[in-house]
C-alpha cells in the first residue's frame, strides 16, 4: 500500500517496551511461546532470506492482533509473527492436517450432500479418536452442526421465485459477503442479514465468492490465501463497479477482505474494494444517521456483548452495540475485552486445545457469572467457543435486530 | 461522518483523564489512541512534583508549597497554565476513580510519599496505590524483600543490598535482608513478564504455597516487600490474604515494565470512560486533520486502507512526548506531526543533549514540545493561538522537566483534567 | 610482586595475544600486561571486517597479497569467529571503469578469485541495493567477531591472573646495559605495584605504542588515524557492499551478527583515549554508504563508535589511508641500541597471525632457537560464547528453558543467563564493560535497556558485586553506552532514549543518586 511502511521495515519501531508482552493471551498462558515482542520484532533481527527458519514457536500466535492494537510505537508485530510463520511453513510445508482443515468448509459448502453423514461423523467418538490420532483434531472440541439446505441453496431457492419490485429494491441493492460458516452452519445468520435489509428496502445480492481466506493465513499458508483473495477481489471489485456496497456479517471474512487483502497482500483493487466494504452493523449504522434505518420495535432482552478481536482490529468501534442499543427495551452491556480463545482453526487442533481454552476460561466465568438470556457476538469462532466454554445462548447482533422487526 | 463533542486524541494519563472529565460534564466523547498510553511503563504512582527545581537532588517535601513557587517562577511550565485550584481538583478527580473499599490510592496528606525503587534507592511520590502503603522509609521495621528465580525485572538481592548501604550511611533507619524463591511456574519460561506473575498470585493455591515459603525464609523481619505482582484484578484481596497468613504487613515495590500497577490504573480508568459512555478506538492513529481558519473540522483515523474522519466542537491533543510519536524527531528538527504545530525547540539538533547521561541539568531536549497559552491553546513563538478549538495536554507541552522534577503525573492529570473542564470551550 | 618469565608482551590487543599465542604454542614462557581490559584498543573498535584482500588489490598489492593469505588461514583455524557471507563490490555510474578494470585484474594477478555480477544478479542476491547499479563484483570477503578472536587466541595462550595480566599498566621500562632489564607495572584496581623481568620486551600496544617506546627513552612516530562507524538497527545485507572505486570515506558496509557496520571515516588526532563521533561523520557515513543501499538514509541506527588506527609513519606528506597498512617489525636492538626489544607496529586485525608469527620468529632467531609456527594450522579453540549463525540464536526463541541456565538476559540479542555466568566466570575483572566484549549483551536494539539493570541483579545474585556501590556501576554503564548513543539520536533511537530516561531517572531514580 502506497504510503505504508513495508511491515519488515516496522521492525525499527520497536522500543522494546514489553507492553504487547503484558496484553499477550497466548503469553499469558504456556511457556512455549516466546511472547510478540520476542517472536514479532525481536526474532526479525535474526530473520533473513539466507536464514533457515527454526523458530517454531511462532506457530502459537493466536492472530489476535491485541499486540498491535495496544503498541504505541506502531509495530506491525502479529504481520511479523506471521510471516515467520508463512516461511517456516514454506520451508517445511504445511502438514496434511492443516490442509483439509482450511479447505474444509469450502468442500463442505460444495458438497451439501456430505453434510448428514458428517454430522453422524462428528458425534462419532470412535470417527473423533480416530481423527484425534490421525490428524491431530482435538477429540474434546465439538464440531459444529453443518446444515442443508445451505445458505446458497437457501438463497438461490427462494430467488428463483422472487420478482425484483419496486419495494424491495427501494434503497438499492447490496453484495452480502456471507462466508463459509454462515453458508454451512449458521443459515440463519445469513437468513436475518438478508431479511433485515429487506425490511430496509435494500435487494440483497450473492456475487460470486469463494472462502476469504483467513484461515490459510491462520495455519501460515499465505500462498493459498493469497491466490483465493485474487479471486474474491476480481468478484467484489465487479460487484462495487456496478454500483453497490458490500457488507459483511462475519467479522472475520470482513477483516481479511477490508484490511489484509490490501495490507498483506498489496493486492490492486483492494483498496477501492475496501471503501465500498462495509460490516453489517456499521452499514445498518451509517443508514441510522441518515434517518432512514427502518425503527425496531420493543424486545425485552437482557443481553453481553462480547467484541471479537477482529472488530477491534477493524478500528470501527462497536458498531454491533450502537446497534443494539437503538432496540427499545433491550439492555446490553459490553463485558471487558480479550480474546475468547478459539483463534478460528486454532482451538481445533490438538496441540493448541488447551491454550486456547485456558485462554477463554476468564472470559467464560466472567460471562456465567452475568446471568443475561443471551451473548451476542458477531464472530462465528466467538460464537462457538463460548458454547463449548459456557453451554449459553450465543447469537449474532443480526439476528437479535432481525427479532425486532415483526413478522409481517 | 460521525459527530462528537470532544475528541480526545492519545490514551496517557493526560488524554484518560481528559476524557473522564468530558464526560463528567456530560459530553460526548471520542477517545483515539495510537496504542496503549505510557501507564503500563511506569510505576504506577502519581508523580506531583519530587524534585524543585529540577537539578536539586534532595526531594520535596511539599508540593504544594514548591508548586506555589513554580507557578510563580515558572510561568511557562504546564503547571503554572493550569494553576494550583485545577491541579487539587484534578487529583481528586483522579481519587474518584477508585471505591474507598477497594484498591485505591493514597497520599501522605501535603507531603510527598518517600517510596523504594527496584534498584535499592528511594524516589518522591505524591499518589501511590494502596498495595504500596506499607514501603515508607520513615518506618524503622526490618523488610524481607522476596524475589523470584525468573522474574527478571526484580532482583532481591539487589534492592537490600542497596538498603543496607544507605542503612550503613544512616540515611534509611531499617535493614532489609533477601530472599528469592524458585517457581516451577517460571522455570521454564524464557520470558516472564510481571503480568505472568501476577495473575499466578489470584489463585489461592499458589498464594499459600508462596506465603509458605515466604514463612519459611523469614527471620523476623516485620515487613514483608513484593514485587509490584500482587494481582491484577484482586490486589486488595490478594494483599489482605498474604498479610493475614504472614502476620506482617506487605507491601510492593514497582517493577520495570511492563508495570502492573500501571496495567491496573489503565484498566480502572478504562471502565469508567466505558460506564460514562465514552467510545474508545484503540491502536490506530489520527492520520490527518483538517484546519480551516484556525478552527479544526475534523480528524481522520487510519485502520488501513481504510480512513474514517470524525468531527467535535473541542479537540484535546494528548498525544505525548516522543515515545508514542506526540513528537517526532527527524534528523534536525523536532515536529508535531498531526497539527504540524509550532514545536519549542533550539535551532541545531547539537543542543538537544548535554555531555553526560546523567547529568545534573536537564538535557534541553526534555523542554521540547508544543506551547500553549493559559487556556491549553496550541501557540507559536509570538504567543498567537494556532487552532482555536484545539487544547494541547500531558508530556506533548514544553517548559516542563517532568523527568528530573518527577511531576510527569501530575502534569498529565491536571492538564487532561483542565483541557475538557469545559469553560475553555 | 615480582615475577619472572621469558617474555614480557605489552598490550593485550589481537596482536599481544596472537604473541601470545604462538609463544605458549612454541613453548616460550610470557607474561602479558595489559593496562585495560582486553581488546581496549583498535581490536575492539573496528569494523569487524575480514579483508579478502580486494580492496588494496589496486593501490596496495603487497597488502593485498597478505590479505587473501591470512583470510584463508583464519577461515581454517577460526570459524567460529568468522560468518563467511562474502562481499559484492559495486559500480555505480559515476564510477570509472577503469579503475573497475584495473581492479579485477589486480586481484587476478594477487590471486584473489572474483566473479562478475550482472545488476540483476546483484539485487537478487541483495535486495536492497540500489538499482541504479551498473555492476558488481564477488570477492571472498567475510564477517568476523573480533572479540571471539581476542578470547579465542587468549583461551589458548594462558590463563588471566597468571599470565594475561589486565588491568595492569606499564609504568616503567628500566633500561641499562643496552637491555631492558626489568619492567615495572602497576594495578590500577588494587594499585599494587609489580616489576617483571624478562629476556625480552615485546611492544604491541597498538596505539599506545609510541608511548611504551618512549618509557625507555626510544622514538618513533605514530599517526593516530580515527575511523567513525555507525551501526543499523537490522541488517541490511547479507554481504560485505563496497563501492568499487579507490578506497574512500563511508563506501564499506558490513554485516554483523544482527546489524550492520557502516565505516569508515579518517581523520587524524593525537588522543587515543576519548574518541568521540561527529555530527558531521555521522551524516557523511549515512549519505554516502545510502548511496549504495538507498533504504539507509530513513533506517534506524542504534550506535556510532570510534576506533583509532595506528598507523606507523615511515615518511611525511602522506594522506592516513595512504600510509601502509602494512606492518612494521621494529628489531630495537638495530640502531637503537636496546637488544631485548621488539616493537610491532601498525598492521590491521586480520594480519595480526602473521604480525604475531613474524615477531616470535624473531624473538627465537635471538634466543637461537628455531622453533617453527604452527599457528596456522592448528584451530583456535571454540568458546561457549562463539556462536555464529543467526539461525542457531533464534533456537533459543522456542528452546525449553533449563532451569535458569537458557534463561533469555538480553531480550534483543538473546543472550542466556548461561552465557553471561560462564562469562563473569572467564573475565579477569567484574568489570561490566567487558561482558560486552564476550556476549552480545547490550549491543542491540535497546543498547540496554533491561539488560544492563538485570546484569547488576544477576551479579548480586551470584555475589559478584565489587564493594562500591552498584548503582554508580549501572550509571557507568548507561553513561558508557551513552557515549555512542548520542550521535545518531533521532527518530526511533531518540524514542529509545527518551524510554530508557523513563525507566532509570523515573523508576529507579538513577538520576538523584550520587
Amino acid at each position: 500500500m502506497e504510503g505504508q511502511p513495508k511491515i519488515e521495515d516496522t521492525t525499527d519501531y520497536c522500543i522494546r517496551c514489553a507492553t504487547c508482552m503484558e496484553y499477550c493471551p497466548v503469553l499469558r498462558v504456556t511457556d512455549r511461546f516466546p511472547g510478540p515482542k520476542q517472536a514479532g520484532p525481536g526474532g526479525q533481527r535474526f530473520r533473513g532470506r539466507d536464514v533457515p527458519h527454526v523458530d517454531r514457536c511462532v506457530d502459537l500466535c493466536i492472530g489476535c492482533s491485541i499486540c498491535e492494537l495496544v503498541c504505541a510505537s506502531g509495530v506491525d508485530i502479529y504481520r511479523l509473527n506471521l510471516m515467520a510463520k508463512a516461511k517456516y511453513y514454506d520451508e517445511h510445508g504445511i502438514p496434511l492436517r492443516d490442509r483439509i482443515l482450511v479447505n474444509f468448509s469450502r468442500w463442505i459448502g460444495r458438497l451439501p450432500w456430505v453434510v448428514p453423514f458428517m454430522n453422524r461423523m462428528s458425534r462419532s467418538p470412535l470417527m473423533r479418536w480416530i481423527l484425534d490420532r490421525l490428524l491431530g483434531l482435538e477429540r474434546q472440541r465439538p464440531l459444529p452442526d453443518f446444515e442443508v439446505p445451505t445458505f446458497r441453496q437457501w438463497l438461490r431457492r427462494r430467488s428463483d421465485g422472487l420478482p425484483i419490485t419496486a419495494e424491495s429494491s427501494a434503497n438499492g441493492r447490496v453484495g452480502y459477503f456471507y462466508g463459509c460458516f454462515t453458508n454451512i452452519s449458521e443459515v440463519d445468520v445469513g437468513k436475518a442479514v438478508v431479511r433485515v435489509l429487506e425490511e430496509n428496502g435494500i435487494q440483497v445480492v450473492v456475487p460470486e465468492q469463494d472462502c476469504c481466506g483467513i484461515p490459510m493465513l491462520g495455519s501460515g499458508d499465505l500462498k493459498s490465501a493469497r491466490a483465493i483473495a485474487r479471486k474474491n477481489l476480481a468478484s467484489l471489485k465487479a460487484a462495487i463497479d456496478s454500483g453497490m456496497d458490500i457488507v459483511y456479517s462475519s467479522s472475520s471474512c470482513g477483516y481479511m477482505i477490508r484490511h489484509e487483502y490490501a495490507n498483506l497482500f498489496g493486492l490492486p483493487g483492494a483498496e477501492d474494494v475496501s471503501e465500498k466494504t462495509h460490516d453489517i452493523c456499521e452499514y445498518l449504522m451509517t443508514l441510522n444517521e441518515k434517518g432512514s434505518l427502518k425503527r425496531p420495535s420493543e424486545i425485552r432482552r437482557r443481553l453481553v456483548y462480547f467484541a471479537p478481536c477482529h472488530v477491534r482490529a477493524a478500528g470501527m468501534g462497536l458498531p454491533a452495540l450502537d446497534l443494539m442499543r437503538l432496540i427499545p427495551g433491550i439492555q446490553v452491556e459490553p463485558i471487558d475485552e480479550g480474546c475468547c480463545g478459539l483463534g478460528g482453526l486454532y482451538g481445533y487442533k490438538k496441540e493448541k486445545y488447551e491454550i486456547s481454552m485456558e485462554i477463554g476460561k476468564d472470559l467464560a466465568d466472567q460471562l456465567l457469572e452475568l446471568r443475561a438470556d443471551a451473548v451476542v457476538t458477531d464472530c462465528e469462532g466467538c460464537r462457538l467457543q463460548i458454547r463449548h466454554l459456557t453451554g449459553m445462548r450465543v447469537v449474532h447482533p443480526i439476528q437479535v435486530l432481525r427479532d425486532a422487526y415483526p413478522e409481517t | 461522518m460521525k459527530h462528537y463533542d470532544v475528541i480526545v486524541i492519545g490514551m496517557g494519563l493526560a488524554g484518560l483523564m481528559a476524557a473522564k472529565t468530558a464526560a463528567e460534564r456530560g459530553k460526548r466523547v471520542l477517545l483515539i489512541g495510537k496504542g496503549i498510553g505510557t501507564a503500563h511503563t511506569y510505576t504506577g504512582c502519581i508523580d506531583l512534583l519530587g524534585y524543585y527545581p529540577a537539578q536539586s537532588s534532595s526531594p520535596v517535601e511539599n508540593p504544594f508549597e514548591s508548586l506555589r513557587r513554580l507557578i510563580e517562577e515558572r510561568p511557562d511550565h504546564p503547571y503554572a497554565r493550569v494553576g494550583a485550584p485545577d491541579i487539587r481538583n484534578a487529583l481528586t478527580s483522579f481519587l474518584g476513580l477508585f471505591g474507598e473499599k477497594g484498591y485505591h490510592y493514597l497520599s501522605q496528606g501535603e507531603k510527598n510519599a518517600i517510596t523504594l525503587t527496584p534498584s535499592g534507592c528511594t524516589r518522591a511520590t505524591y499518589l501511590f496505590p494502596s498495595t504500596m502503603e506499607w514501603g515508607g522509609i520513615e518506618d524503622s521495621r526490618d523488610i524481607l524483600i522476596v524475589g523470584f528465580h525468573g522474574l527478571k525485572d526484580f532482583y532481591s538481592a539487589y534492592i537490600a543490598h542497596n538498603l543496607n548501604s544507605l542503612r550503613k550511611e544512616r540515611r534509611l533507619p531499617f535493614g532489609a535482608r533477601s530472599i528469592s524463591l524458585p517457581l516451577s511456574e517460571l522455570s521454564r519460561r524464557k520470558t516472564a513478564p510481571s503480568s505472568v506473575l501476577a495473575r499466578l498470585f489470584e489463585e489461592e493455591g499458589f498464594r499459600n504455597k508462596i506465603a509458605e515459603a515466604v514463612r519459611t525464609g523469614r527471620t523476623g523481619e516485620e515487613r514483608v516487600a513484593f514485587p509490584a505482582v500482587l494481582g491484577v484484578e484482586r490486589p486488595r484481596e490478594v494483599r489482605k490474604e498474604l498479610e493475614a497468613k504472614l502476620g506482617t504487613p506487605v507491601f510492593e515495590i514497582p517493577t520495570l515494565p511492563p508495570s502492573v500497577p500501571g496495567f491496573r490504573l489503565f484498566q480502572t480508568f478504562k471502565r469508567d470512560l466505558k460506564k460514562k459512555g465514552v467510545t474508545i478506538i484503540m491502536g490506530f492513529s489520527v492520520s490527518e486533520a483538517l484546519v480551516r481558519d484556525g478552527k479544526c473540522l475534523q480528524v481522520t483515523v487510519s485502520s488501513p486502507p481504510v480512513q474514517r474522519s470524525y468531527s467535535a466542537e473541542v479537540y484535546i491533543l494528548a498525544t505525548g512526548s516522543f515515545f508514542g510519536g506526540g513528537l517526532e524527531a527527524k534528523g534536525d528538527r523536532v515536529v508535531e506531526p498531526i497539527f504540524n504545530l509550532p514545536v519549542h525547540q533550539p535551532v541545531s539538533r547539537k543542543n538537544w543533549f548535554g555531555d553526560q547521561f546523567f547529568s545534573d541539568e536537564p538535557h534541553p531536549i526534555e523542554r521540547f514540545g508544543i506551547m500553549v497559552d493559559e487556556r491549553l491553546n496550541p501557540v507559536d513563538e509570538k504567543g498567537r493561538v494556532v487552532v482555536g478549538n484545539l487544547h494541547g495536554a500531558g508530556s506533548i507541552l514544553s517548559h516542563s522537566n517532568a523527568l528530573r522534577e518527577k511531576s510527569g503525573g501530575g502534569i498529565a492529570l491536571s492538564t487532561g483534567y483542565k483541557s475538557a473542564k469545559g469553560e475553555l470551550h | 610482586m615480582d615475577l619472572k618469565t621469558q617474555v614480557v608482551i605489552i598490550g593485550g590487543g589481537i596482536t599481544g595475544l596472537g604473541i601470545a599465542r604462538d609463544l605458549a604454542q612454541r613453548g616460550i614462557e610470557f607474561i602479558l600486561l595489559e593496562k585495560g581490559n582486553l581488546a581496549n584498543g583498535a581490536s575492539g573498535r573496528n569494523h569487524g571486517y575480514l579483508h579478502s584482500g580486494a580492496r588494496y588489490a589496486v593501490n596496495d598489492p603487497h597488502a593485498a597479497r597478505e590479505c587473501i593469505r591470512e583470510n584463508r588461514i583464519l577461515k581454517e583455524i577460526a570459524p567460529s569467529c568468522i560468518e563467511d557471507t562474502g562481499g559484492i563490490f559495486v559500480s555505480l555510474p559515476e564510477d570509472s571503469r577503469t579503475y573497475r578494470d584495473q581492479f579485477l585484474r589486480s586481484c587476478e594477478e594477487i590471486g584473489i578469485p572474483t566473479r562478475c555480477l550482472t545488476p540483476s544478479e546483484a539485487l537478487e542476491l541483495e535486495p536492497n541495493l540500489s538499482h541504479d547499479i551498473t555492476g558488481a563484483i564477488h570477492v571472498p570477503d567475510a564477517a568476523i567477531d573480533p572479540f571471539l578472536l581476542v578470547f579465542g587466541n587468549a583461551g589458548e595462550a594462558g590463563d588471566y591472573g597468571k599470565e594475561i595480566l589486565t588491568k595492569t599498566a606499564v609504568t616503567r621500562l628500566i633500561r641499562a646495559r643496552g637491555r631492558i632489564t626489568r619492567v615495572e607495572a602497576r594495578n590500577l584496581v588494587t594499585g599494587e605495584p609489580l616489576i617483571v623481568r624478562a629476556d625480552f620486551v615485546v611492544n604491541a600496544a597498538g596505539a599506545w605504542a609510541d608511548q611504551i617506546a618512549r618509557l625507555a627513552d626510544l622514538s618513533f612516530e605514530l599517526e593516530l588515524s580515527k575511523g567513525s562507524m555507525v551501526i543499523t538497527n537490522q541488517r541490511v545485507s547479507h554481504r560485505v557492499i563496497h563501492r568499487c572505486r579507490l578506497p574512500s570515506d563511508g563506501d564499506i558496509v558490513v554485516p554483523n551478527h544482527t546489524v550492520s557496520i557502516l565505516g569508515t571515516t579518517s581523520l587524524k588526532v593525537g588522543d587515543t583515549d576519548n574518541l568521540t563521533v561527529e555530527p558531521g561523520e555521522v551524516s557523511l557515513l549515512i549519505e554516502e554508504a545510502s548511496r549504495m543501499l538507498p533504504c539507509l538514509t530513513g533506517t534506524r541506527y542504534i550506535r556510532a563508535y570510534a576506533g583509532v588506527r595506528p598507523l606507523f609513519k615511515a615518511g611525511s606528506g602522506q594522506d592516513s589511508r595512504e600510509l601502509s597498512r602494512g606492518f612494521v617489525l621494529l628489531d630495537h636492538g638495530v640502531g637503537d641500541g636496546v637488544k631485548n626489544f621488539i616493537t610491532i607496529a601498525g598492521g590491521k586485525l586480520i594480519t595480526y597471525r602473521l604480525m604475531a608469527e613474524r615477531t616470535v620468529d624473531l624473538v627465537c632467531h635471538k634466543m637461537g632457537l628455531t622453533i617453527p609456527c604452527k599457528t596456522h594450522l592448528t584451530p583456535l579453540p571454540e568458546t561457549k560464547a562463539g556462536v555464529h549463525g543467526r539461525g542457531e540464536y533464534l533456537k533459543r526463541l522456542g528452546q525449553e528453558a533449563d532451569e535458569g541456565d537458557a534463561e533469555i538476559v538480553c531480550d534483543c540479542e538473546l543472550v542466556t543467563r548461561g552465557e553471561l555466568e560462564e562469562a563473569l566466570r572467564v573475565l579477569p575483572t567484574k568489570g561490566l564493560g567487558e561482558i560486552l566484549h564476550l556476549t552480545r549483551l547490550a549491543k542491540g536494539t535497546c543498547q540496554g535497556a533491561f539488560c544492563s539493570y538485570r546484569l547488576l541483579g544477576i551479579l548480586h545474585a551470584m555475589d559478584k558485586v565489587e564493594a562500591i556501590n552498584s548503582n554508580a556501576q549501572l550509571k557507568g554503564f548507561l553513561e558508557e553506552r551513552w557515549k555512542g548513543i548520542r550521535p545518531v539520536l533521532w527518530g526511533d533511537q531518540l524514542r529509545e532514549h527518551e524510554f530508557i530516561g523513563e525507566m532509570y531517572m523515573g523508576i529507579l531514580n538513577l538520576d538523584k543518586v550520587k
